[in-house]
């Protein structure tokens, strides 16, 4: 057991955790942070998808001691940002969520990728993605939605 | 129930006891019907009895409620009711079936709602009733120029009788009905704050994670946990040995508590569990399909009654035949199975994705011995469903802990446990047989499939009769074959634990009959469109969708130009026909489906945008079972435990898809699973016209 202080969507969070505990389960299970989904543990699904510093990462096999001082943005404070607010406002308007379970992962995706490359080409998105599972394939919508929300930048 | 009866009991259920979330009640809020609450602030609660999956059904029944009763849908809020079948009569989840038998329930509640409301306005005003109109939460008297919001009239209205059968609205009239709207949970779905049952969070919760016996009939011999108890956060170690529900096959388990979910999961790998064996601990495929093809040629087959004329007295100037063979395949719903219980002195509480809230009920009450009333079930929202929350496995084990530990307790299933514990979609065969005269025109198709059923496996179907359920898609052929024999060969006997998954039977049985009627058109030298029209009846709505998709798809102009080849397959789920037209090409080996073009005829379309989110949803998961989806068996344990060997369709190889839909009188009926059982002959047979190959297993290896 360690202690650890995580800056977490703009804010300073005390935990005490495992040094191997994924950062999935310190959200979850310690910071009540659920929006962050679990759906395979491997990194294969991208369900539990956030931003490290900006750049999406699988917080499902990120060991809560590797993450340091950086910047942890979840689903739950991607909104905050105008692109993630723009992505969020899109994934509406396109009605794209079925279940919803695999969607957090997906807008905190794509809002990288938007802050990177504001007008993605096809294999871009595709790029950025691929590493993610929706069961219930919304694949078409999500692509209507991911272009919605690189037209809609200001 | 009639009508008459629904809206009688239903104003008595107004009064009666109230258990669940869906009924804090405010002081002057008017709930004429369990599906309707009218709030003095002016909102409108909507319940919905059954579970939101994410087929819509929060949104499409609020659409057909709200539009019958002129609800302003800005103030429409939805919550699911807890499970209390005296209320709300069947709550389970199956068959795409929710529309087609609760459209009529939410449109009545709507209509006798608005007419007591106009009649309190009609009252007050002192005008006939039949002279106001309704619009957006509001009674209006045009000739007078006076109006009166529905908040203002809920005690008058609460007076009043409702009416036995309401008049409702005509097609031309509905305002909601048939417009596009995006689900009603989409911005909670898209900002983390939907609340699935794994987020749900209890004080003093506890986490489990059960190791549980490696195949069926499995038993534990000895349990090692010395280690797994000192792993920190670990609170206990529980041995599930005996089903206190045996409604349901749930496997003997260790579980492994703890204060959080990692250290669960590091209990689990510390704990050692010696399993002895049961009788299926060497099943493995190849003996699974050496049974299948044993039961395919086993001479007592049982006919069933859709057959009709002799095929063995059919001329026969060709005959055709074929095998085709589908594979055991897992649901792998992104949210794995998990249940919340919360066991008290006298009473509890679950909350679980479920599709059987009666049977986490009837679970609740077997394991606590609780009166129904003493027990709350939360039916949150799921993961997805597609058949797996049909099962409640994860719920009778939460409640035994629960009970143990006096505390609340979460199980969770990783992905593994998901994928080897599983209620698996069946393997089966088919065997088809078709004869064609020398003009070409099929003058038989005999049929005979061999598979285990759900039904004998659970006990409910009779051995020694024909189990239906497993022949779905087959016992009403949409074709008019001269004659046609069905018969089956079925089991209880396989060795994982079989259920329902989107589409279940439909799926097999629908590759078979659709790749086979490719094949005879083929052998008649005819176009397949033409060779499926000639069979089909003249104003038949599966002509209609099979004609709606040519056109559409522009089959006439089809040559398989530039490497890319056309499939055609007309399929019917419930009273819903679909066709399907899917182009394909190889590239690099691996195929690929960049298009497909699918006609559906769902009768009255509630909310338009849902029922083409779920075609494509449906061939999505079409063709992730086309081309990669094969669980094998070795030791009577499935060999595939996570996406990385089991891997699903992904972003880059969702085919764009165009969706008919075609208009139509008929009531609502299933959509959510319709797609599924035609893009896999659609897309074998575009194969064959791409390669002169004939695929007749899948996944397809080409
Ligand atoms: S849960 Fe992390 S990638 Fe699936
Ligand atoms: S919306 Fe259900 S998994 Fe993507």
């Amino acid at each position: 057991m360690a202690r650890y202080r995580l800056n977490v969507n703009g804010g300073a969070r005390e935990v005490r955790a495992d040094p191997a505990t994924p950062l999935l389960w310190v959200l979850r299970d310690g910071l009540e942070l659920t929006g962050t989904k679990y759906g395979c543990g491997i990194a294969q699904c991208g369900a539990c998808t956030v931003l490290v510093d900006g750049a999406p990462k699988r917080s499902c096999v990120l060991p809560v001691a590797a993450v340091r001082e950086a910047k942890v943005t979840t689903i739950e404070g991607v909104g905050a940002d105008a692109v993630g607010r723009r992505v969020q406002d899109a994934w509406v308007a396109g009605d794209v969520p079925q279940c919803g379970y695999c969607q957090s992962g997906m807008v905190v995706a794509t809002t990288a990728l938007l802050k990177r490359e504001p007008a993605p080409s096809r294999q871009a998105v595709d790029d950025a993605l691929r590493g993610h599972i929706c069961r219930c394939g919304t694949y078409e919508r999500i692509r209507t939605a991911v272009a919605l929300a690189a037209e809609k930048r200001a | 129930m009639k009508r008459s009866r629904f809206l009688l009991a239903s104003a008595a259920a107004g009064g009666a006891l109230v258990i669940g979330p869906a009924r804090s009640r405010a002081a002057a809020a008017f709930e004429p019907t369990p599906w309707v609450r009218l709030e003095p602030g002016g909102g409108a609660t909507i319940t919905v009895h059954v579970s939101e999956l994410g087929q819509g059904v929060n949104t499409g029944l609020a659409m057909l409620l709200a539009d019958e009763l002129d609800l302003d849908w800005r103030r429409v809020r939805v919550v699911t009711a807890g499970a209390d079948g005296k209320r709300y009569g069947n709550q389970g989840i199956g068959g795409s079936r929710t529309m087609r038998t609760s459209a009529k329930k939410f449109r009545t509640a709507g209509a006798a709602t608005r007419s007591v409301l106009v009649a309190a306005a009609a009252r007050r005003w002192g005008v006939e009733p039949a002279s106001c109109t309704t619009r957006d939460g509001t009674v209006r008297h045009a000739a007078s120029g006076r109006s009166v919001a529905y908040a203002e009239l809920l005690t008058d209205a609460a007076q009043l009788p409702l009416p036995q059968s309401p008049a409702l609205k005509a097609r031309s009239e509905l305002r909601i009905v048939g417009k596009p709207r995006p689900l009603l949970e989409a911005r909670d779905k898209s900002s983390g704050r939907a609340v699935y049952a794994m987020d749900v969070r209890r004080p003093g919760m506890l986490v489990a994670v059960v190791e549980r016996a490696p195949h069926a009939g499995a038993t534990i011999a000895a349990v090692h946990d010395d280690a797994a108890r000192t792993i920190p956060g670990v609170h206990g170690i529980v041995r599930l040995d005996t089903n206190p529900y045996p409604d349901q096959f749930v496997w003997p388990g260790v579980a492994v508590l703890a204060r959080d979910t990692w250290s669960a999961l590091a209990g689990r790998r510390a704990l050692r569990v010696n399993w002895a064996d049961g009788p299926d601990a060497n099943a493995d495929s190849d003996a699974v399909r050496a049974r299948l093809i044993a039961l395919l040629d086993a001479p007592a087959a049982l006919t069933s009654k859709s057959s009709k004329g002799d095929v063995r007295a059919a001329l026969a100037d060709k005959t055709i035949e074929a095998t085709y063979e589908s594979p055991i395949q897992c649901h792998a719903q992104l949210e794995p199975s998990n249940a919340l219980a919360d066991v008290r002195v006298d009473r509890c509480e679950i909350w679980a994705p479920t599709q059987s809230p009666d049977d986490v009920l009837g679970a609740a009450r077997a394991v606590t011995g609780f009166p129904a009333n003493a027990i709350q079930v939360h039916q949150t929202l799921a993961g997805g469903g597609f058949g797996r929350r049909s099962e409640i496995d994860p719920v009778v084990e939460a409640l035994q802990l629960s009970k143990r530990m006096g505390r609340p307790v979460r199980v969770m299933y990783t992905r593994e446990d998901d994928m080897t514990h599983d209620f698996y979609r069946m393997a089966s065969m088919n065997r088809l047989r078709g004869t064609l005269a020398a003009d070409g025109s099929v003058t038989s198709v005999a049929h005979r499939y061999a598979g285990p059923t759900i039904g004998l496996q659970r006990g409910y179907s009779k051995a020694g009769e024909l189990d239906d359920e497993a022949l779905e898609g087959l016992d009403r052929p949409l074709y008019e074959y001269p004659a046609y024999l069905l018969e089956a060969v079925q089991t209880a006997d396989f060795p994982v634990r079989i259920g329902w998954w989107r589409a279940v039977s439909v799926v097999p049985n629908a590759f078979a009959a659709e790749s086979f009627i490719d094949e005879l058109a083929h052998a008649a030298g005819r176009d397949p469109l033409a060779f499926r029209l000639a069979l089909l009846a003249q104003g038949s709505r599966a002509r209609g969708v099979l004609t709606a998709v040519a056109e559409r798809a522009r089959w006439s102009d089809s040559t398989a130009a530039g490497g890319v080849a056309r499939g055609i397959s007309l399929t019917s789920y419930g009273a819903t026909p679909v066709a399907q037209i899917v182009e394909a090409r190889i590239e690099g080996g691996a195929i690929r489906v960049p298009r497909v073009t699918c006609a559906i005829d769902c009768g009255m379309i509630v909310n338009p945008s849902s029922v083409i989110a779920q075609v494509q949803g449906g061939i999505a998961w079409a063709l992730g079972a086309a081309l990669k989806h094969k669980i094998t068996l070795a030791h009577g344990r499935a060999q595939q435990t996570n996406f990385a060997t089991y891997p699903m369709l992904r972003l880059h190889e969702m085919p764009q898809v165009d969706v008919v839909l075609v208009d139509s009188d008929a009531d609502p009926s299933a959509v959510g699973e319709a797609s599924v059982p035609g893009l896999a002959p659609a897309l074998g047979n575009a194969l064959f016209a791409l390669t002169g190959r004939r695929l007749r297993s899948t996944p397809f290896i080409v």
